[in-house]
């Protein structure tokens, strides 16, 4: 049942472009290459500046054609999926490395979070597919606050400090017209999406301390106004669980995480819009903050 | 074989995918469902290979809006497609997987990849095509296994709680490794089949092994072609109930197609010396009126009630079809061919009554006890009560608890964290509902707490 493989040619010379994703992974392609500017398109603030970026784990990423013209991409080496076309690259890579980043550290608890750093630290906008959080890092972002990802963020078990994950924010075809336009990619599960990477992209290897603030966003375009309530730990608890990647089974660590966590002061953000939503967000965190300094590595 | 008009539709189309002859397969009257007809393919976890075969075929389509249709109704294409870019995510992951932890053992040492980890490579185009649960690797010896727990425990793979309950002692294969955080499970194997194949039989396969050169990571284990098919057989109707069957049959006549007529004497000739022409020879046969494919074994008569099974499961979508009926189906089928594996009789209908019987008993037994205990609770019947031991985690003054068993997260109120806190200092069991009221809390609250922590499972019955 297989086809011919058609592969590109490639020579001991051909250099790679490597981009660290965790302290425990990073992913590789031939640079220049169609796969490479996919990945810098999505993951272009986590670039490495050589190859050998020191991550424990690395995946070597490559597409191939074959004789009938299928996209086929290989992972290293090994033919894994079929892409149904050229826009599609960039998504499926995405949600790829997403899942490889998640399901290779150790160390941190993945939550399905956005976070940016605003006033004491970073804030994290934690909630489900469609609660807008996405979007709304990626307007605090233009406004100047730190942008430290739209979907994962990584949470240290040992001290509870933020790991940014910075990939470029995705949009999807709802908010479209909230942002510059963009070139259209398409995800053969979400639909037409968009790449937005803010200037303010705080470099993946930056380490932070705990959350300053957790922000659970609901997007209810049928509220009248915004509506801001304190969440209480109870309550903050339970949905960090539903939040948290693999859940409490993950690590034997993350129930005390989470208990720890629980401590930070939450809210509670319905908004219908987006102008609101930042309005609630400016009286709430006063300021905006340039970028986060880069401060020294401690290592994985 | 007569079939449903979505089931003789879904094996034409696998047959073609394959460049089988096709079965004999008479389809019933009345037009095929395209609903039933994707119930059937998610129950057997073939829209991966459709996608890719039918969708995905004729080269990327650059400044197109969506990949055509193909075949199939909009709404099914883009169902399967996206199971195909899922599997996918999963399938990259798990072969990256796969060659790191195998690049932990000794080249010469190496397991030799069993089911999907195997077929992925060989009979499907990539691995996106081939969803599976696990990772299955064979060892040579026990002390080979003990080495690979040892090895994988290093790397954070570690038996599997609930998988621990549920596999007997004698099982082809150990309790189930599994990483929380790759979210992988892995299973050793120290032979094929439950019963065992003869220690024989394991020696020679392991002498048969192929190995593959996969770049960078040197080489990669697989059963013989004629091996592979003997065990692929051997499983495909041993649970037919549970595992997606029509998928594992289409996989078997895949691998019977490829034999030429010296491997297919030489699969006859194992079979009769180890024993199992009929165990073998049932999906051997339903493959062939599935998919034309040769028959190469035949089955003896005491399997008959299981081959019954099998083609009665083949027509079941139960991913759809949630209601009571297709749980006590599945049940009574579980049952009763756990049953024929103990030996009982394999055609009496007489046993499907025992079955329901017994799971009725079971089922009052358990939910009696439960209430039984809830209702003297309520009536302030002091019982000996303690705490189900459980990692817990204190948020202000809450009590946060996690079962892994069931993965349920229980946040306590006030009351009954300090009930619980209570059962835990090791305070007389009787007496909690008086130490509670000795700390302020009302009598009712008291008592209906204890109730409720109960119901959810947290206290238990002293034994």
């Amino acid at each position: 049942m297989s086809e011919v493989i058609v592969s590109e040619p490639s020579t001991e010379n051909d250099a790679s472009s490597s981009y660290r994703l965790t302290p425990e992974l990073s992913a590789t392609a031939r640079r220049g290459s169609a796969v490479d500017r996919a990945l810098g398109l999505v993951f272009g603030a986590m670039a490495a500046p050589s190859s050998a970026c020191g991550a424990a784990r690395d995946v070597h990423l490559d597409l191939v054609r074959t004789t009938s013209g299928v996209l086929l991409l290989r992972v290293d080496g090994i033919a894994a999926s079929r892409i149904p076309e050229v826009r599609s690259i960039a998504p499926v890579l995405e949600g790829l490395l997403v899942g490889f980043a998640v399901r290779t550290r150790t160390r941190a608890a993945p939550l399905h979070a956005a976070s940016v750093a605003l006033g004491e630290g970073p804030i994290l906008l934690a909630g489900a597919k469609g609660s807008g959080k996405s979007t709304l890092a990626l307007a605090l972002a233009r406004l100047g606050a730190g942008y430290l990802g739209d979907e994962l963020t990584f949470v240290r078990y040992e001290d509870l400090g933020v790991e940014p994950f910075p990939k470029a924010a995705t949009l999807k075809a709802g908010a479209f017209d909230l942002f510059s336009e963009v070139e259209t990619h398409l995800d053969p599960i979400r639909g037409p999406v968009r790449y937005h990477l803010p200037v303010a992209a705080a470099p993946a290897a930056t380490e932070l301390g705990p959350p300053a603030a957790i922000v659970l966003p609901r997007f209810d375009p049928g509220a009248d106004r915004p509506e801001l309530s304190v969440l209480d730990p109870g309550a903050l608890a339970l949905e960090l669980v539903q939040q948290l990647f693999g859940g409490l089974a993950r690590d034997p660590r993350a129930l005390g995480l989470v208990a720890r966590l629980a401590r930070t002061v939450a809210y509670s953000l319905t908004f219908p819009d987006l102008d609101g939503a930042i309005d609630v967000m400016r009286d709430l965190f006063p300021g905006v903050v340039p970028p986060l300094a880069l401060a020294s590595g401690r290592g994985a | 074989m007569r079939a449903s008009a979505e089931l003789a539709s879904l094996a034409a189309l696998l047959a073609r995918i394959a460049d089988l002859p096709g079965g004999r397969v008479r389809a019933s009257a009345g037009r095929a469902s395209w609903a039933r007809w994707l119930d059937l393919v998610e129950e057997n976890q073939l829209a991966p290979l459709i996608a890719s075969r039918l969708l995905l075929r004729d080269g990327a389509r650059d400044g197109m809006a969506a990949p055509a249709s193909g075949p199939f109704p909009e709404s099914v294409a883009s169902v399967l497609l996206d199971r195909y870019v899922r599997s996918g995510h999963e399938a990259a992951f798990r072969t990256s997987e796969l060659l790191r932890v195998l690049d932990l053992f000794e080249e010469t040492s190496r397991p030799v990849l069993l089911k999907g980890a195997a077929l992925a490579h060989s009979l499907y185009g990539e691995s996106a095509e081939r969803p599976m649960s696990d990772l299955d690797l064979l060892l040579p010896s026990e002390a080979a296994l003990l080495r690979s727990r040892h090895l994988l425990a290093g790397e954070g793979y570690r038996p599997d709680p609930v998988a621990l309950r549920e596999v007997p002692i004698g099982h082809h294969h150990a309790p189930p490794l599994r990483g929380a955080v790759s979210e992988l499970t892995i299973e050793l194997h120290l032979n094929l089949a439950t019963p065992p194949l003869p220690q024989g039989a394991m020696v020679d396969l392991w002498r048969r092994r192929r190995g593959v050169h996969v770049a960078g990571h040197g080489r990669v284990y697989v059963l013989d072609p004629v091996s592979q098919l003997i065990h692929h057989a051997l499983h495909a109707v041993a649970d037919p109930v549970e595992s997606p069957l029509l998928r594992n049959l289409f996989e078997v006549a895949c691998l019977a197609a490829r034999l030429d007529a010296a491997d297919r004497s030489t699969v006859r000739a194992l079979a009769l010396r180890w024993g199992i022409e009929g165990r073998a020879g049932a999906a051997l046969q339903l493959a062939a009126e599935l998919f034309g494919t040769p028959v190469i074994l035949s089955r003896g008569g005491r399997l008959d009630a299981r081959v019954r099974w099998a083609r009665a499961r083949l027509e079941w979508s139960d991913s759809a079809a949630r209601g009571r009926w297709a749980k006590l189906r599945r049940h009574l089928a579980i049952e009763h061919l756990a049953r024929l594996d103990r030996g009982a009789s394999p055609g009496s209908p007489g046993p499907l009554f025992a079955v329901l019987l017994d799971t009725a008993k079971a089922a009052l037994g358990s939910r009696g006890e439960a209430l039984l205990r809830r209702l003297r609770l309520a009536r302030g019947v002091a019982l000996a009560l303690e705490a189900i031991d459980l990692p817990v985690a204190e948020i202000a003054g809450r009590i946060l608890a996690h079962d892994p068993a069931t993965g349920a997260v229980h946040l306590l109120d006030a009351v009954a964290s300090e009930a619980w806190r209570e059962a835990r200092r090791g305070t007389d069991p009787r007496s909690l509902e008086v130490a509670l009221e000795g700390r302020g809390v009302p009598t009712i609250a008291a008592r209906s707490s204890l109730v409720r922590l109960s119901g959810a499972g947290l206290l238990k019955l002293r034994a």
